[in-house]
């Protein structure tokens, strides 16, 4: 008998108690409307920034006075400019990205995570390895709560996509956040009015 | 009494405290050994550090805090709750199938699927795999399971770095510690602790700053991140109807991991980390982390469907004394736990035993009902290392009735095995007293006799006197009294 059959028929002589699934409608009871200072205060909270845009010439105005010229950008969004390339690159190469602008595919009101799926990281490290963060996203791809977040994608077809909820963190020392643990150190949502 | 309680302070040395006698005496019995020491040993030796413990209940006590700050803020908590329970507890009941359904849909997309029914056979097949990917430098992100089959020392053992990638998983590398939490696992750790620690392995300069610390663990630790051959990680979740998996971090080392550099991933789950749906990780999400660390959310969410191009993925199923778990009717609902640690960062014990004075791997309340299934015999003491208040079942999100399981724990253990004969005598020897009038009278009157004469040897003669005095006792007895007054 193989490992899997062994287990498979251990877990048959549990004794667990039959429970029906629950109904999942009541979730969308807590559905109320977007309120875009809440999501200011939470993204904030969880060291974030959000910032409006009407279009992508003020999207790259307000980028050109975050970011000094001398550090890698890449961007995938339309009409930002990249002075990096990703081409052929290796891991050692792909940590010198000092700004990653990326698509992101919607935000989630209650904690201010951007979903990003793989097709949008350009490569699956982008997001992590950058040491600063941009989001891009239009101003209506926005949900309230993560049961309506998990109705806006099949995990069937996709590969890898990660919820970002503010910079990457840490309070391992001491119990004392600190910004920039492993992943980006600082993270700007923009939402593009479209 | 202690008529002075030692002012926490935020700054003191853990290294030159002038301690009593007694404390030099705990210490090296820990050093010994650790593993045959019970909880009230370990934690009295915690104890012994009187500043450094109160700062631990404190820092322990501020994630309970921020915990209900963030729990109260959802209206629908208590549902969510109730939602999550039945979810785990379905799933349970059809666990099997869940399990079979999960490797279909993973293996259709491309993951393979692997079985371990034990810490042994789990080892054996994540060393296989690097193996056979020539892969000498591994970087992992936490995981609990991998503590608990003591993943790191076998890989060592065969010629394979193995890099902890969470920063305090990375410290207590460093100081070859285990962990004392499942989410903080250095939270016994003071900064002026681990700045000595990264002086000698990072060649930083001293400093207790958390800030300069964690930016040096960062450049140290990138540079693994890009040159290692693999990656290995726990689960948080696995979705059945898709066959995804779910990874949930703040510091964004499971991503990275995964994604820099590494060409062979090897996930390690338990096989009560499924769940049927996706829909159903709106529930769990919503609240690992608020519950866990006050965190709307954690940093990262993360969940792999598929393997990159050129990469492979791999996930080991691992029993290890789960099923066994599951055939115990009054035990079973423990395998419901989620890993969010809201039960220890509320429990009384915990605060005040500190993680380490638990022998096994998960400590705290869910650990001590965890704990005896995996072996009765040597974590017997676990389950009485709780005053049974109940605060733990209070904060679980998938509603574990862990303080009336450690209640029970208690039953079975001293019914199932004897070593507890001291115990069992005294039980036997009192229901003898109390059910024989007379002896009651008898026993009464010498245990008065002997608080009031020989005062301190009644205190010594019980673990319950150490550090407390027996109150003032009354010169004569509630029945005496009566005798003597009510008949007036």
């Amino acid at each position: 008998m193989t490992t899997r059959e062994k287990i498979l028929n251990r877990i048959k002589k549990g004794v667990a108690p039959n429970v029906d699934l629950p109904d999942m409608s009541i979730a969308e009871s807590w559905i109320t409307p977007i309120n875009h200072h809440d999501l200011k205060l939470v993204l904030e909270s969880v060291g974030g920034d959000l910032q409006y845009v009407d279009s992508v010439e003020e999207l790259n105005y307000k980028l050109g006075d975050m970011f000094p010229e001398s550090l890698n950008i890449y961007s995938n969004v339309k009409g930002v400019d990249s002075n990096f390339s990703i081409k052929n690159k290796t891991a050692i190469e792909l940590a010198n990205i000092g700004v990653a602008v990326l698509n992101g595919d919607f935000i989630v009101e209650e904690n201010g995570a951007v979903f990003i799926s793989d097709k949008n990281m350009g490569l699956d490290s982008i997001p992590t390895i950058t040491e600063y963060l941009v989001m891009v996203i239009p101003k209506n791809n926005i949900v309230k709560t993560m049961h309506q977040a998990y109705k806006q994608f099949n995990l069937r077809e996709l590969r890898y996509g990660t919820f970002i909820s503010g910079p990457s963190k840490t309070a391992d020392i001491e119990s004392t956040l600190v910004f920039g643990a492993h992943g980006a150190k600082n993270l700007t949502v923009f939402m593009v009015n479209e | 009494m202690e008529p002075t309680q030692a002012k926490p302070q935020t700054k003191f040395n853990t290294k030159s405290e002038t301690k009593p006698k007694a404390n030099l005496k705990t210490k090296k019995i820990i050093k010994q050994q650790t593993q045959t020491q019970t909880h009230a040993q370990l934690a009295e030796g915690f104890l012994s550090n009187q500043l450094k413990a109160s700062w631990f209940n404190k820092s322990i006590w501020y994630q309970r805090d921020k915990r209900d700050v963030a729990t109260k803020k959802l209206n629908e908590w208590e549902t969510l709750r109730e939602l999550a329970s039945d979810i785990k507890a379905h799933t349970l009941s059809k666990l099997d199938e869940y399990l079979i359904e999960f490797e279909e849909k993973a293996t259709a997309n491309g993951i393979n699927i692997h079985w371990a029914s034990d810490d042994k056979e789990h080892n054996e097949i994540a060393t296989n795999l690097l193996k056979k990917h020539n892969a000498k430098k591994v970087v992992k992100s936490k995981s609990m399971l991998s503590e608990e089959c003591e993943l790191n020392h076998h890989l060592e053992n065969n010629g394979i770095e193995i890099i902890e990638s969470d920063l305090g998983e990375r410290i207590l590398q460093f100081s070859g510690e285990k962990p004392s939490h499942i989410v903080m696992p250095a939270i016994h750790k003071t900064k002026e602790e681990i700045g000595e620690l990264f002086e000698e392995k990072l060649n930083t300069k001293k400093s207790n700053d958390p800030v300069y610390l964690t930016q040096a663990a960062r450049l140290h630790l990138r540079e693994k991140f890009i040159n290692a051959d693999a990656s290995m990680s726990g689960v948080n979740f696995a979705v059945a109807e898709t066959g995804s998996f779910v990874l949930c971090t703040n510091e964004g080392n499971a991503d990275l991991g995964l994604t820099a550099n590494s060409k062979l991933h090897i996930a390690s789950m338990g096989i009560e980390k499924i769940i049927p749906k996706q829909e159903h990780l709106g529930v769990f999400v919503r609240m690992l982390a608020r519950n866990a660390t006050g965190q709307p959310i954690t940093t990262y969410t993360s969940h792999f469907t598929k393997p990159n191009k050129g990469s492979e993925i791999h996930i080991i199923i691992v029993d290890n004394n789960r099923t066994k778990l599951l055939a115990e009717e009054k035990f079973n609902s423990s395998l419901k736990c989620i890993r969010c640690a809201a039960c220890m960062n509320t429990c009384p014990v915990f605060k005040n035993s500190g993680g380490h004075s638990y022998n096994f791997v998960i400590p705290g309340p869910i650990g001590a009902i965890l704990a005896p299934a995996h072996d009765i015999k040597k974590y017997e003491d676990m389950p009485f290392a709780s005053t049974l208040c109940g605060s733990c079942s209070n904060v679980c999100p998938v509603k574990i009735n862990i303080h009336e399981q450690l209640y029970d724990w208690r039953q079975e253990i001293t019914q199932r095995k004897s070593s507890f004969t001291i115990k069992s005598i005294m039980m036997k020897g009192g229901a003898f007293v109390l059910s024989h009038t007379w002896m009651y009278r008898l026993f009464g009157k010498i245990g008065g006799f002997f608080v009031h004469n020989f005062r301190k040897i009644s205190t010594m003669a019980t673990p319950w006197g150490k550090g407390r005095e027996l109150p003032d006792v009354p010169k004569e007895s509630f029945k005496d009294w009566w005798d003597n007054n009510a008949k007036k």
